[in-house]
């Protein structure tokens, strides 16, 4: 297809686009995946606190 | 005074001291930070042949000469101009009338042996329709007042 | 003004904004795509090339302003002990380090076609180079010391420090000859044509609001990070209170 080409440019833009994409998602995974662990973290922490007073 | 005020007071000054000196130290060292120098620059420098320096400017019109992978042309910077020699591949955006940068020597015979050339674009974005347009209706921008914006440091 | 320096409340704030900033993100990275890649023109001297600008303006101006927010933050935890501008600052840092590494990538890919080099040394390179220095910096510190209050410091301190690198890289191309380019934004408005400006537009707001939603998302994961680390602490003294035998 004509468009992908990109009118010669097709090795600058794409991989240019592709660079920002995985910044943005990786960064977006990184911070979920984060954040899920540090909530199962808190969680248990507060179940074993439950457990010893009770 | 609190100390939180205090604190401000002496991030406040310690930043206003941080922010002069650079400033300072910055234009003190004002040769060693500019990429290239204007042809006039160069011209009342005067580096030695064989010394490695960048030289920018503007491609003079009808100044580009192609012979096989040799190609000669001026740097101009509107005051002074220069004569370059260079072999090799040229950058997409090399053209007559844009801004350019090229590294390497002054040679013997007055002409700079070029190395490295690379094109300097300029801050403008538009599509070639409004190019077009602009260049025909005369208000295309003046070629002098491009090359102040290619080298701002230039006299 | 003062009220949000608490956790609490500033929170509630900030996960009442989240779902809005993810719907306008959505809406602007929808919009503004299509716009950059297939809706606008190609530029008379750069050709489709000059597409590349549309991812690499946005990050160069997210990791500028980010780094603000990070200096400021510092500024705030450093003379008014606020908890909440560290916390910013801390959960801004990666982000602004991710924006700055795409916009030196992306202006790498447009430079080897325009310029002839993926790379030069010239003022603007140099000083945008440093800028992520300066972030790896502040992420290196801020996690460097056991005492995390320590660390917290130092890592303000730098990026108070570092601050002084942002009017350097906005007029690295005025003050210096540069190969980089001069600012698009001038005295006399923007240098790009309306076509080309709106697809940049779009593109910046994409990359703000989703600066926003993670945003969110990393102060929630730093207090998590302070509760768990506030209960151990908590922990750890207990056995003393109670006579236990314990290990230092």
């Amino acid at each position: 297809m004509d468009y992908l080409r990109m009118g010669g440019y097709a090795d600058f833009v794409w991989p240019a686009y592709g660079a920002a994409a995985v910044g943005l998602i990786g960064a977006f995974v990184i911070t979920w995946r984060g954040l899920k662990a540090r909530e199962r973290e808190f969680e248990t922490m507060k179940r074993q606190r439950r457990g010893e007073t009770s | 005074m609190t100390r939180k005020r205090r604190r401000l007071y002496f991030i406040a000054l310690g930043l206003f001291g941080l922010f002069a000196g650079t400033g300072l130290v910055l234009s003190a060292f004002q040769d060693n930070l500019v990429f290239f120098f204007s042809p006039t620059e160069m011209a009342a420098k005067k580096p030695s042949t064989g010394q490695r320096i960048r030289i920018g400017g503007l491609v003079e019109n009808g100044s580009v000469n192609k012979n096989g992978e040799t190609v000669t042309f001026t740097v101009t910077d509107m005051t002074s101009s220069l004569p370059v020699r260079y072999t090799g591949l040229l950058p997409d955006l090399f053209k007559e009338g844009t801004g350019v940068v090229v590294e390497g020597h002054l040679g013997t015979d007055g002409v700079f042996a070029a190395s490295e050339v690379l094109a300097k674009h300029d801050e403008n974005y538009m599509p070639k329709e409004v190019a077009d347009a602009l260049k025909k209706s005369g208000r295309w921008q003046e070629t002098a007042a491009k090359a102040k914006t290619i080298a701002p440091t230039a006299p | 003004m003062h009220k949000y320096a608490n956790p609490t409340v500033f929170m509630g704030l900030a996960n009442g904004i989240l779902p809005w900033a993810g719907m306008a993100m959505a809406l602007l990275f929808f919009a503004g795509l299509p716009m950059a890649l297939i809706v606008s023109p190609a530029d008379y001297q750069q050709g489709e090339a000059a597409r590349i600008m549309y991812v690499h303006v946005p990050a160069a101006w997210m990791g500028l302003m980010i780094y603000g927010v990070m200096a400021a933050g510092s500024a705030g935890f450093l003379i008014w002990r606020h908890p909440m501008a560290n916390l910013i600052a801390r959960a801004s840092a990666p982000l602004g380090a991710m924006f700055t590494a795409v916009c030196l990538v992306t202006g790498m890919l447009w430079g080897k076609p325009m310029w002839g080099a993926y790379w030069v040394w010239d003022a603007r390179l140099t000083s945008m180079l440093i800028l992520l220095f300066l972030y790896v910096g502040y992420l290196a510190l801020a996690d460097a010391f056991e005492d995390s209050e320590r660390g917290d410091k130092a890592a303000a301190v730098l990026a108070l420090v570092g601050s002084v690198n942002l009017p350097i890289i906005h007029f690295s191309v005025t003050w210096w000859n540069t190969l980089h380019q001069p600012s698009i934004l001038t005295m006399n408005g923007f240098t790009v044509n309306a076509a080309m400006l709106w697809p940049l537009f779009l593109m910046v707001g994409a990359f703000m609001t989703y600066y926003v939603c993670i945003l969110v998302l990393r102060l929630r994961i730093e207090i998590l990070n302070a509760k768990i680390r506030n209960a151990r602490r908590a922990r750890a003294a207990e056995p003393a209170v109670n006579g236990a035998t314990q290990q230092a």
